[in-house]
């Protein structure tokens, strides 16, 4: 049985949950701390940047004509050039995406679940699930997508929807109060995080039987994705109002907390954290998948699978030393859209319009 | 001590990955990998060492931060 290839619907499921990701949690107060109660506007404008970039991803996956992405690299820049640089991308953006994923899931379950046991023991337990799964091949992957996304469709609506009738839709008035500026602003943390990592995307064109349909799966998981943070940041800031939500570190999950019924349907924001988790897991075997991907296709090998184990331990150490404090975490939220946009934006622009020059030079 | 344990289960894995790989001839493969091992098991060591190793974040933070600065002026 081939391994290495997905479906249409899988790679739907794991784009969307790829995208729900770490970003789930911390967007309400990435957003609201800039643009208040207008962070839902600056969601469309995310929406619509990301549209625009897709037509950039899907040209690119439109030039590959059915070689992978590694390849077409080499193609286009020469195969010194070419290593080179999947070198340093691989290296510099999901590698490091894939660190920082981590170490965010070890903050988030060392604060909120479990205060006294050891980041370590859960980045080790995460990697040890993402190696297996990898080393399985990419269909299982696929096919755990399938069916552990609509777990977590029903677990957003078993949290999120009972929130509804204790929103208090004034908390969004007044629209554009501060004009449009801090809505652009607020939108750049979302764009690079984790819209334009889509990029990443394109190692799965020729993972699939039907290539012509990559750019409607990218686009209908943007879509969707989009869908689901724009209800939850609506229900987070009516609910908590923007003053408080700016306040917290994790508002999507502190704000289930405040569901009561009777004193009987209530305390169940555990139901965020498994989304989370889920979510955090399709995250990271995505990005560990890319990393061995392009390492491999560097270094020439036939299979990406020797390299899980010690990526897992780079990662490992290198999770645990990324922030000593969480005033560098805040200071990472802000640069860190400007690094991403560097390969998430220049970076595929540029192979495009090489991609474009070369197909006209060719057939003049 | 976390840190060892944990050292010793990675080291345990890629042994066992390894010896399969060998039997099937695979030299680049293991040489490729053997390569990464050896910094990962630096990188634990000097940490199991409080030997103090530079985040990537902070190079990331000394050359975006101001970037971010001239947009917050901006569109503050």
């Amino acid at each position: 049985m081939d391994t290495s290839k997905l479906t249409i619907r899988q790679m739907t499921m794991w784009f969307i949950l790829y995208q729900l990701g770490s970003a789930f949690l911390v967007l309400p107060s990435n957003l609201a701390s800039i643009a208040k109660q207008d962070a839902w506007i600056s969601l469309c404008l995310v929406l619509a940047v990301q549209l625009l970039m897709i037509l950039v991803y899907g040209g690119i996956a439109k030039q590959l004509n059915g070689a992978s992405f590694d390849q077409h690299l080499q193609t286009l820049l020469g195969q010194w050039l070419g290593k080179l640089l999947l070198l340093l991308f691989t290296l510099m953006y999901p590698f490091l995406i894939l660190s920082l994923v981590l170490r965010d899931l070890g903050d988030y379950i060392t604060t909120v679940i479990l205060p006294e046991t050891p980041m370590e023991v859960i980045f080790v337990l995460m990697l040890g699930v993402v190696i297996y799964v990898l080393y399985c091949g990419v269909s299982t992957i696929g096919r755990a997508a399938e069916l552990l996304f609509f777990i977590v469709m029903g677990l957003l609506a078993l949290g999120y929807l009972p929130l509804i009738p204790s929103a208090n839709f004034t908390n969004l008035l007044p629209v554009f109060e501060f004009g449009w500026k801090p809505i652009v602003h607020a939108s750049f943390t979302n764009i690079a995080f984790p819209y334009i990592e889509s990029v990443l995307f394109l190692y799965f064109v020729s993972q699939t039987n039907r290539p012509e349909k990559w750019r409607a799966v990218v686009i209908k998981s943007s879509l969707i994705s989009g869908f689901l943070f724009m209800c939850v940041t609506l229900i987070v800031i009516a609910v908590l109002s923007q003053q408080v939500v700016t306040s917290l570190n994790f508002p999507s999950y502190f704000v289930v907390r405040t569901i009561s019924y009777s004193e009987f349907f209530e305390r169940f924001e555990i139901a965020v954290s498994v989304i989370w988790f889920i979510a955090i897991f399709f995250r990271m075997s995505l990005l560990m998948y890319v990393s061995a991907k392009g390492i491999a296709a560097v270094f020439q090998l036939k299979d990406y699978r020797s390299l899980l184990i010690p990526f897992g331990l780079i990662t490992f150490v290198i999770a645990g030393i990324l922030w000593p404090n969480t005033a560098i975490l805040i200071t990472t939220y802000r640069a860190w859209p400007f690094y991403s946009m560097f390969f998430g934006i220049i970076f595929p622009i540029l192979i495009w319009l090489t991609g474009l020059f070369k197909q006209r030079v060719s057939q003049p | 001590m976390q840190n060892m344990i944990i050292l010793l289960l990675f080291l345990l894995a890629a042994y066992v990955q390894y010896r399969s790989l060998l039997k099937k001839r695979e030299v680049r493969q293991v040489v490729v990998s053997i390569s990464f091992m050896a910094v990962g098991v630096c990188l634990v060591l000097l940490r199991e060492f409080h030997v103090k190793i530079p985040s990537p974040v902070s190079g990331i933070n000394l050359l975006f931060h101001p970037v971010d600065l001239f947009m917050t002026r901006l569109l503050g």
